[in-house]
């Protein structure tokens, strides 16, 4: 007996250092997979963050805007319906550049020095003028929004080293910049047009408030419909039903719902509710209904998780003194597995909010400019929105679907932080 | 000691090992200690018939022995009760080894009055008269037999046996009755001798009372195979039950 | 046979003819699974009784033609070891049982002379007359007022919250726990220890004010002091309810029941008077079970 003690004794020391290198080799392998996960996430971050953050400033120009009378209302009615409708308000701020440098001569070079500001100066000017029609006849001092070329130059993204012929913006134009410039009249300000525009053609102009608006509407459809029908799916199966093959049927199929690529739920959106039920195509109300059978499994698995995780006790309890089983699961089960529903819910709408392969089924594609009013208005989502620009030309609108993505996924981020604050509050464990 | 006797037997199966092993000990020392008091009677009872004073005094170093016994076994009962609970049967043979112990105790004390007796009798080489002693060997015998038996019915766990032993002390009765009949006859006869006869009752008296603790042993034993108290039940009524019980 | 039966017969009635109930004779030999019970079954007073149960799972007979009476103002306790139905049988008292798909109880049990598995017989009243106590203290995850107060508001007990304040009150003082959390009737009751848990679930269930509480191996997870006042508490409570208890502990069956039951293998083998059973059992199992010889 003695004799095989000592002999353990050598034997497990002799495979010790084996043992524990081993084991070191294996935490090592664990961190270096972590830090390189951490490393990936950090330089997705970087990119898009270096990328995008310049989305968040504009160029303006300050321009001394004389408030015409001749140009607005050239018959002096004052009627301000009319003056709305046929006034070329881009003449103020084009008189003004023409003031500013007024050896400027020749068409082609004119329509040049026009093209500084954006166009979308206009409708400021016209919105100015219509709410406070004194301003006409005065001389103010305004910031006008510069156009992308002009933003993408002050910003450092044009070479002036590259040759004329290579570069979209000419020595000239260069010139009167550096002029406007020197005379203080170029500053870099807070772009509050992206948080709170629409889409537009031009990317000084355009910005990610209609697609936010279509995705919180798209996400409340998806939220009204798939929290109560999941949850309440889930405590009939998992407290009510009966264990038979039929519900073993159904439980198999909405674990493989949940693995159903997006976009095939996008072709059954298209197919029954725009085409059976003539729906509005890109409605969020008809996205919100799509993204409701995807999120649908997620919240049902997640919460039937839950309340498996209720201990029976606690139901026993209920039921033995003479609790129904409706009042033991609302009163007592209900209450305990709901923070791990909630967290399920929230996790499925963060995927919802991310997804966009479905909603371009259902026409969420479409170019909108205004910003939706409601769920039956046409909209498109953040990730669509992402999407399109992605697509476009311009080296403006590079840097604005990165700055939309950095607002994807600060509200993802945001959303999971709010689960895991929803889960901390209500998780009592008593 | 034989290891198939049935209360041996009857302490088997637990799945404390230890605890059979206590209690097959403690059954081996109450035989110890019957046969020792077995045999302190038969040596007093020898002592008288004999006049042998040495074999006398050897029975009074012996009794520190039998009280040992009694000490040992009341100790390790108190361990038994403190650690294994013991319940049901375990529990009364508990309870029998514990009353059986003093019972054996006390046949001890009085076995060591008679040795006394034999040594007051026979001293200064005395030749006490054989009719002054007349019943004092017969009836050692006969109370030696009574507890040998006693002893064996709780080793054997035999009921009827114990029985026997509680019927035996009717008979033992009569005897010592005829003893200090016939001793009173004696004294008549001789009035000089009443205060060695004295003595002699005072002996037969202590024979006595052997015999009625091992009439209490059977009893005690008829507990514990039955679960049930016969102590202050006549001796009639507890046989009736028993054989009746036996026949059905 | 002797003055200790006597009172085994006293508490006894006439069996009827062919009913269970062996009273004669000990049958120390016997060592296999009698069909029989060895004892009597039945008492003077029945509270509730069981006739001829069997339980399936399935396939499977857990129980095995038990017939049992749990007379007024008595504390019955089962024991035996590990898969003897001793449970299962308790489950049977409320229909616990019916929450599992594949149980299924044959026989009667009457409840002051209603059948409980009648189809008649709704389960949440059964339960609200036969309260039960789990093995697992399982206070709800709530202050220890709506604790006990829960199954008086659900059944509509309490006219008033005055009345509600009172049965509160009532049944925290007879399960012995209100002075030790008068002062913090709002706290959750999960914050108590387990002594005082299984307490607050003893007086929750007396809160409805049941007629039979069935308790299921109440203090299994107590420690020796918290099993002391839970024990010391069913003493009490015998004044006013009839209990049944499931134990592992057979000294705890010894310390709190007038009568004991001892199952196995899913037949009630042996009824007693609980002094008999533990000085004196008439089987052979019963005996080696007590005696610590097989388990």
């Amino acid at each position: 007996m003695t004799d095989t003690a000592i002999d353990t004794a050598s034997v497990v020391r002799q495979s010790l250092k084996k043992r524990y290198r081993a084991e070191r080799r294996f935490r090592y392998m664990g961190l270096g997979a972590i830090l390189l996960g951490v490393a990936f996430v950090l330089v997705l971050f970087v990119s898009i963050g270096s990328k995008g953050y310049t989305a968040f400033v504009q160029s303006q120009i300050a321009l001394e805007i004389y408030f015409d009378p001749d140009v607005i209302d050239p018959e002096g009615t004052r009627n301000m319906e009319q003056i709305g409708r046929v006034a070329d308000f881009s003449r103020l701020y084009k008189n003004a550049l023409k003031a500013r440098f007024p050896d400027v001569t020749g068409r082609r070079e004119v329509r040049e020095l026009y093209k500084l500001i954006s166009n979308g100066s206009t409708y400021r000017l016209r919105d100015m003028v219509m709410s406070n029609p004194d301003l006409i006849g005065t001389r103010q001092t305004l910031w006008l929004v510069a156009d992308d070329e002009i933003d993408m130059l002050n910003k450092g993204f044009i070479d002036r080293d590259v040759p004329e012929s290579n570069r979209r913006l000419s020595d000239r134009t260069i010139g009167w910049v550096d002029a406007i410039d020197e005379g203080g009249s170029l500053r870099k300000a807070f772009n509050w047009d992206f948080l709170v525009n629409g889409d537009s053609r031009e990317p000084e102009q355009a910005g990610i408030g209609g697609a936010v608006v279509g995705s919180l509407f798209t996400l409340l459809v998806t939220l009204m419909l798939s929290f109560p029908i999941g949850v309440a799916a889930a405590i009939y199966l998992e407290e009510f039903a009966p264990k038979n093959q039929f519900t073993d049927l159904i439980e198999v199929n909405i674990n493989n719902l949940a693995a159903v690529p997006s976009i095939v739920f996008g072709l059954l959106g298209l197919a029954v509710f725009l085409n059976f039920f003539g729906m509005p195509r890109s409605a969020p109300l008809v996205g919100g209904l799509v993204l409701t059978l995807m999120t649908l499994p997620t919240i049902i698995i997640a919460s039937r998780a839950a309340l498996k995780s209720v201990p029976p006790s606690i139901r026993e309890a209920a039921l033995g003194i003479g609790a129904s089983r409706v009042q033991s699961v609302f009163h007592h089960v209900l209450p305990q597995a709901l923070p791990g529903m909630m967290t399920g819910t929230i996790i499925g709408m963060a995927q919802a909010l991310g997804e966009s392969a479905p909603l371009l089924m259902i026409g969420m594609v479409a170019f909108i400019v205004e910003v939706p009013g409601g769920p039956l208005d046409p909209a498109t989502v953040l990730p669509v929105q992402i999407y399109l620009w992605a697509d476009s030309p311009e080296r403006a609108f590079l840097e604005r679907s990165s700055a939309a993505i950095m607002v994807l996924l600060s509200f993802l981020v945001a959303m999971n932080a709010l689960a895991v604050v929803l889960r901390k509050r209500f998780e009592k464990r008593w | 000691m034989n290891t198939n006797e049935k209360a041996q037997e009857a302490t088997e199966g637990h799945i404390y090992h230890r605890f059979d092993e206590e209690l097959q000990a403690l059954i081996a020392m109450v035989g110890k200690m019957g046969e020792l008091a077995s045999e302190q009677i038969r040596d007093a009872g020898k002592a008288i018939k004999k006049g042998d004073i040495d074999r006398a005094r050897s029975i009074l170093e012996r009794e520190k022995q039998i009280d040992e016994y009694d000490r040992a076994i009341e100790e390790e009962i108190h361990r038994i009760l403190a650690l294994r609970q013991p319940m049901a049967r375990d529990l009364r043979v508990l309870l029998t080894v514990n009353r059986l112990g003093s019972y054996v105790e006390r046949v001890g004390d009085q076995a060591r009055r008679v040795a006394d007796l034999a040594i007051k009798l026979y001293r200064d080489d005395a030749k006490p008269d054989e009719r002054l002693l007349a019943g004092i060997p017969r009836m050692a015998k006969y109370v030696n037999a009574m507890v040998e038996m006693a002893i064996r019915s709780f080793q054997t766990m035999d009921v009827e046996l114990a029985l026997e032993v509680i019927e035996m002390d009717r008979d033992l009765n009569d005897q010592f009755d005829n003893a200090v009949r016939s001793l009173t006859t004696y004294v008549l006869e001789d009035p000089r001798r009443v205060g060695d006869a004295v003595h002699v009752v005072l002996g037969l008296r202590s024979l006595d009372r052997i015999g009625g603790h091992a009439k209490s042993i059977g009893r005690q034993v008829i507990f514990m195979v039955r679960g049930v108290s016969v102590r202050h039940q006549k001796v009639e009524d507890v046989a009736a039950e028993i054989r009746s019980s036996k026949d059905s | 046979m002797s003055d200790i039966n006597l009172t085994t017969a006293a508490n006894a009635v006439a069996l009827p003819p062919g009913m269970i109930g062996v009273n004669d004779a000990r049958a120390p030999e016997k060592t296999e699974v009698p069909t029989e019970t060895v004892g009597v079954v039945t008492v003077a007073e029945p509270r509730m009784s069981a006739r001829n149960i069997n339980v399936y799972y399935g396939e499977k007979q857990a129980i095995n033609n038990v017939s049992l009476d749990i007379g007024k103002n008595e504390v019955v306790s089962m024991i035996g070891p590990s898969g003897c139905g001793k449970s299962t049988f308790l489950r049977c008292l409320n229909r616990m049982n019916d929450t599992i798909d594949i149980c299924r109880v044959e026989g009667e049990i009457m409840l002051d002379e209603e059948d409980i598995y009648h189809k008649n017989m709704d389960v949440v009243l059964l339960r609200a007359r036969v309260g039960m106590v789990f093995q697992k203290p399982n206070p709800f995850p709530k202050s220890i007022y709506d604790n006990i107060a829960y199954g008086p508001k659900i059944h509509g007990l309490a006219r008033s919250k005055a009345d509600l304040d009172e049965i509160v009150e009532s049944s925290l003082r007879k399960a012995g726990l209100w002075d030790e959390v008068k002062d913090r009737l709002a706290e959750p009751g999960t914050g108590l220890s387990g002594g005082q848990q299984q307490r607050l679930c003893i007086a929750r269930t007396i809160a409805v004010s049941p007629e039979v509480i069935l308790m299921d191996e109440p203090c299994s997870a107590l420690d020796p002091i918290a099993t002391a006042r839970v024990e010391e508490l069913i003493d009490e409570l015998r004044q006013n309810y009839t209990i049944a208890i499931v134990t592992h502990s057979m000294q705890q069956a010894a310390r709190v029941s007038q009568r004991t039951a001892y199952f196995h293998l899913g037949t009630l083998v042996e009824v007693g008077n609980t002094d008999d059973i533990f000085t004196n059992p008439r089987h052979k199992l019963t005996e080696d079970y007590i005696t610590g010889r097989f388990g």
